[in-house]
């Protein structure tokens, strides 16, 4: 992706996601993470009211950074992320990661170079509709 | 979360009550507290790579010297948000009853019992991380307000981290909101809430 090719209203690629324990816990031991809420369906139910393990929220903006940074390669990088959690995601869930381009720019940095920013809205829901990171955007920085 | 007894002066009100109830005066002595947590070694490729090959993510950014050398990186860089994941570097023990070992705020004097919930998290990515990376990371309380949640007052915790490498460079900062919901019991006054 170039800088000149990203503009307002360019959809990103979907990603789609199917979660399952593997994932869950795979991800977990990858951020040092040893929290029984991500692979103790037990414990998930009766210390959170939970009916699984569910999903660590930041994995989900991992996601989005993994979309992100696909989308940019190889130049692009995501210089910012914001995100919101709505609700929790389970094993056996289908997860569909959608973004938008909203607005470029080119800012100078502070080495003199001018680098294009690319501003995209993004969100995370079930393919049943439900949203569990909403509302989320992120800043694509390319080189222009 | 806490379940400690709640501190003695002042007597904490009854749920439900006024706005301000739940933002004790301690709790509120807790804003700028910090903690700070320094990774023992470098962040390495091997964790780079097992942090990509966990997500499903082939980018060779992450793991292609030579791919990533021929890009404006100019070598392996680790995907964007690993930095953020304190735990990492945090070499906490773990807490036996729930497994966690990453950063918490030990002790923080919720006025009433409460359940945490994720809220959520701004992240600025400054520069990428690099293999070679020791990292370390500054966390800093920088607000607690009470709000008025669905289900009635809640508390909404602000905080801070800044990570850096060895050189101090700042790499990442990241505003993290954390609510923690006041457990109500089954003999309140706020049933089916």
């Amino acid at each position: 992706m170039r800088f000149a090719d990203a503009a307002p209203g360019l959809e990103l690629p979907e990603l789609r996601i199917e979660l399952t324990h593997e994932l869950l816990a795979a991800y977990a031991g990858a951020t040092w993470d040893f929290h029984r809420y991500h692979y103790d369906a037990d414990f998930a139910r009766d210390v959170a009211g939970a009916r699984d393990a569910f999903a660590d929220g930041q994995m989900l903006g991992a996601l989005l950074a993994r979309q992100l940074m696909a989308w940019s390669a190889p130049e692009g990088w995501v210089r910012r992320l914001a995100l919101r959690y709505r609700s929790m995601a389970f094993p056996g869930e289908t997860l569909l990661c959608r973004g938008r381009v909203t607005a470029t720019r080119v800012a100078e940095c502070e080495d003199g170079r001018a680098s294009g920013l690319v501003e995209c809205e993004l969100s995370v829901a079930t393919e049943d509709g439900r949203d569990v990171v909403a509302p989320a955007s992120a800043t694509v920085e390319l080189p222009a | 979360m806490s379940q400690q007894p709640p501190p003695s002066p002042p007597p904490p009100p009854p749920l439900g009550s006024q706005p301000g109830s739940l933002l004790t005066e301690e709790l509120r002595g807790w804003i700028g507290r910090e903690a700070l947590y320094e990774a023992p070694e470098e962040l390495g490729r091997a964790a780079i790579r097992y942090h990509a090959l966990a997500l499903g993510d082939d980018n060779p950014l992450y793991r292609d010297e030579q791919h990533a050398g021929g890009t404006r990186f100019g070598g392996v860089i680790a995907p964007p948000t690993l930095v953020v994941e304190t735990n990492q570097y945090s070499d906490l023990p773990t807490r036996p009853e729930d497994g966690y070992n990453g950063h918490a705020w030990e002790g923080l004097p919720l006025p009433v019992p409460c359940s945490l919930v994720r809220g959520g998290n701004e992240y600025e990515l400054l520069q990428p991380v690099r293999p070679d990376d020791r990292l370390h990371v500054r966390w800093r309380i920088e607000e607690i307000a009470e709000r008025q949640g669905r289900a009635g007052p809640m508390l909404v915790l602000l905080a801070v981290a800044e990570y850096r490498n060895q050189r101090g460079e700042l790499l990442a900062t990241n505003r993290d909101t954390t609510i923690f919901l006041p457990v109500v019991a089954p003999t309140g006054d706020e049933a089916g809430a």
